[in-house]
């Protein structure tokens, strides 16, 4: 049986003003913490994602200070609302916006928060251009990474396949973002200690498949935190 | 059937798929006039909606075509002339008309009524026309005292609203026309006009029927409501008990103009085709009452009912009969002493109306829907197709949202549950360049596939495209990438001119009747 958990929505101090925040724990102990960064705002992203909520509420059940928030712009974080049409006719050719930095300082605003209010050994969790953002976030070394439908064919990851930090990647068959071959590839060339994963009709959306996404996270950073590596191959 | 040969002249109809224009329609065919029905691009699907209307009147539409009888040709009253070969026009009988009452984004109500009038006048002038016969309305006498003529009103009066002043605009323009000598010009002025007397059908359900719409939306709101509480609503009406609704029936309105339109000797003159006994507000009021088993509305004089002052059911009350409340506080009477002559030597009679007739028409109402059902089934004019084929491209190209992101692809939309429920846009440059409906062999670059309700709620920007996606409730096939690109480039510009079904209801109906 899960864990009754505690959400806290909490106001994130940034650049532009404060951040829409929402801290999910246990009542019991919690071991980690974990952010959570959501997708780009100009594909809908925002804290109330599928996959983002039932992953926050599954790790703090499982022991985790979750952190989700909302980017600049979004809901009611503070900043001017995401310009779609300003900004589009870029982000419709490449997959990246004018704004991408300064969603990354949003996430890197979050990552400060969480490090001086709950400091906790830390897991980087990001889901498509999340999964970006937590990659380009300045910090001496998380604990664990976890990169749910990277969005490799738009943005650059060349840094993290380098990085020796225990990780989970998860792609989603028929996923548009990380397309099955590439993926492949992209999952082999990364350095261990690594775990991948790949979920059969999950293409990028995960609908019905946010239980065995939390599921599989859950049982990486366990792995990874009992035993200091992550062991487990796929 | 007889076999009707040219030589007898054509009488070209507009609006003939419109609510009085298939009941003209069907008199004259009846009354073996040969008739040229101008129907608007695309003609098959106004051919079909003429052939269903006229079924649902027991008019075999292939049979009249078949024999010569009826001509479809395609037109719009405000482009070029159609092309009627060497068919020889007789005279024109203009029904073709918008009934809106507020000004529209494409110009109407005067575009249809006053452009459009012009333009068939114009015609009538190349084809050496020289019989016109104009559906105008009773109320082009405005705010008036004392009785209506029938005749000309050629003082300007104040008027209610755009509609009445765009016919009374038409009226002039034709007025004017018909000075040349040996032209003749019949201008004919319905008031209300409601469903078939014998069967209630109507196929347009403006006007009075917005009262009895509202008068079901309280009754929806106290459906659960002990009897003695639904019978003592408290519901303020503006309007006075005694004044008149002036209502009259489709088939008389259409059996008169059959009769005038065909003799010369009728024709010439302004015929007020009003009820000389119409029922009251009053009478009205308590036949809806009754049919929706509610009570407690109550007149009161206009002055003393301040929009401020409103409980929550005479808001929504008001709202929904916003358009038409004049009427409730403004009834003129007429002179019909024209149609009067008509009705003693052509023994028409325009029908009492007992309570159980005004039911009648409440009745058939609630059977289609209050026009919905109709504009489901059809193919040319539902609301889906006004979005796509009207409100999308005129508002895309006063777009900032599409302006500035610039998108060039070729997208499919999928309504699964609107009959033939499939569109392609293409944009190019962040400019609407076509829009095709149909299943068509056109590669899309990706494409969304949804159900109407779906849809509407889309349209209304109020809810965010990812949960659509997110809950199945849309799907997008193709190219996915640009598909989430371009849903939320849909949804920017559905903030942008959000757009309701209610929205189109009544432009979609308008479709039909007018062009």
């Amino acid at each position: 049986m899960r864990e009754q958990v505690i959400r806290e929505y909490v106001r994130l101090p940034n650049a532009r003003g404060a951040l829409s925040a929402e801290l999910c724990y246990p009542l019991a102990r919690t071991t980690f913490a974990c952010l959570i960064a959501n997708p780009h705002p100009h594909m809908g992203g925002r804290m109330s994602n599928n996959v983002v909520t039932h992953l926050a509420a599954s790790l703090a059940a499982g022991g985790a200070v979750t952190l989700r928030f909302d980017y600049a712009g979004v809901g009611n974080s503070d900043g001017p609302p995401v310009d779609v049409a300003a900004s589009m006719a870029a982000f419709w050719k490449t997959g990246r916006a004018p704004e991408d930095p300064l969603m990354i300082e949003d996430a890197q605003a979050a990552l400060d928060w969480l490090r001086r209010n709950r400091p906790l050994p830390l897991v980087l969790t990001g889901y498509s251009f999340g999964a970006y953002a937590v990659t380009q976030l300045t910090y001496e070394e998380p604990d664990a990474f976890i990169l749910i439908s990277p969005t490799i064919a738009q943005h650059d990851f060349g840094a993290f396949t380098r990085c020796a930090v225990p990780k989970l990647v998860i792609g989603g068959e028929g996923d548009f973002a990380t397309p099955d071959g590439t993926f492949e590839s992209w999952a082999a060339a990364l350095t261990e200690p690594k775990t991948v994963r790949r979920v059969v009709g999950g293409n990028h959306f995960f609908r019905d498949r946010e239980r065995d996404i939390a599921d599989a996270c859950l049982a990486f950073i366990r792995r990874v935190l009992a035993d200091g590596v992550d062991l487990a191959c796929p | 059937m007889r076999r009707v040969t040219p030589s007898d002249g054509y009488i070209l109809v507009t609006g003939a798929t419109g609510f009085l224009g298939h009941y003209v329609l069907a008199e004259l065919l009846g009354r073996h006039r040969s008739c040229i029905a101008l129907l608007r691009p695309p003609i098959e699907h106004a051919r079909e909606r003429l052939a269903a209307l006229l079924h649902e009147i027991a008019i075999d539409h292939d049979e009249y075509v078949a024999s010569g009888a009826l001509t479809l040709v395609e037109g719009d009253i405000t482009g070029a002339p159609p092309d009627i070969r060497d068919l020889p026009v007789r005279s024109i009988l203009h029904i073709a008309a918008s009934t809106s009452f507020a000004p529209t984004a494409d110009g109407d109500p005067a575009r249809t009524n006053v452009d459009g009038t012009e333009n068939v006048l114009r015609w009538a002038d190349a084809w050496g026309v020289s019989e016109f016969h104009l559906i105008s309305t009773a109320y082009v006498c405005g705010e008036t005292e004392g009785t209506v003529r029938e005749a000309a009103h050629t003082v300007q009066p104040r008027f209610h609203n755009h509609y009445e002043r765009s016919k009374w605009e038409a009226e002039r323009l034709c007025m004017r026309w018909a000075n040349d000598n040996g032209r003749r010009l019949t201008v004919y002025r319905p008031s209300i006009i409601v469903g078939d007397f014998h069967t209630g059908r109507a196929t347009r359900f403006g006007g009075i029927y917005l009262s009895a719409r509202a008068t079901e939306m309280l009754h929806r709101i106290h459906i659960d409501s002990p009897d003695h509480v639904r019978r003592a609503l408290s519901v303020r009406i503006a309007g006075r008990a005694d004044g008149r609704q002036n209502i009259v029936p489709v088939d008389y309105v259409a059996r008169f103009i059959g009769c005038v339109a065909g003799d010369p000797a009728h024709q010439n003159r302004v015929y007020h085709l009003v009820h000389p006994d119409a029922p009251t507000n009053g009478e009205i009021k308590e036949v809806f009452e009754h049919y929706f088993k509610i009570g407690g509305g109550r007149f009161v004089e206009p002055e003393h009912l301040r929009d401020d002052d409103l409980n929550e059911l005479e808001r929504q009350f008001h709202d929904a009969t916003a358009s038409i409340r004049h009427y409730l506080q403004d009834t003129p009477a007429f002179d019909r002493r024209h149609a009067e002559e008509i009705e003693r030597t052509e023994a028409i009679v325009c029908p009492h109306y007992a309570a159980a007739d005004v039911g009648r028409l409440i009745r058939h109402a609630q059977a289609a829907g209050w026009g919905r059902r109709r504009q489901q089934k059809s193919r040319n004019t539902s609301e889906c197709a006004e979005y796509f084929e009207s409100f999308l491209p005129t508002r895309m190209a006063e777009s900032h949202v599409a302006e500035t992101t610039a998108v060039t692809a070729t997208i499919r939309f999928v309504i699964e549950d609107e009959p033939n429920g499939e569109w392609t846009c293409f944009f190019n440059s962040g400019v609407l360049t076509n829009v095709r409906r149909g299943p068509n062999g056109i590669a899309e670059d990706f494409g969304y596939r949804t159900n109407r309700d779906v849809f509407w709620e889309a349209t209304t920007g109020r809810t965010h495209p990812q949960e659509f996606f997110l809950t199945g409730k849309a799907e997008v096939f193709g190219d996915v990438e640009r598909a989430l690109k371009m849903a939320m480039i849909l949804h920017a510009f559905a903030n942008e001119f959000p757009c309701h079904i209610h929205d189109l209801e009544h432009r979609a109906e308008e479709s039909c009747a007018n062009k």
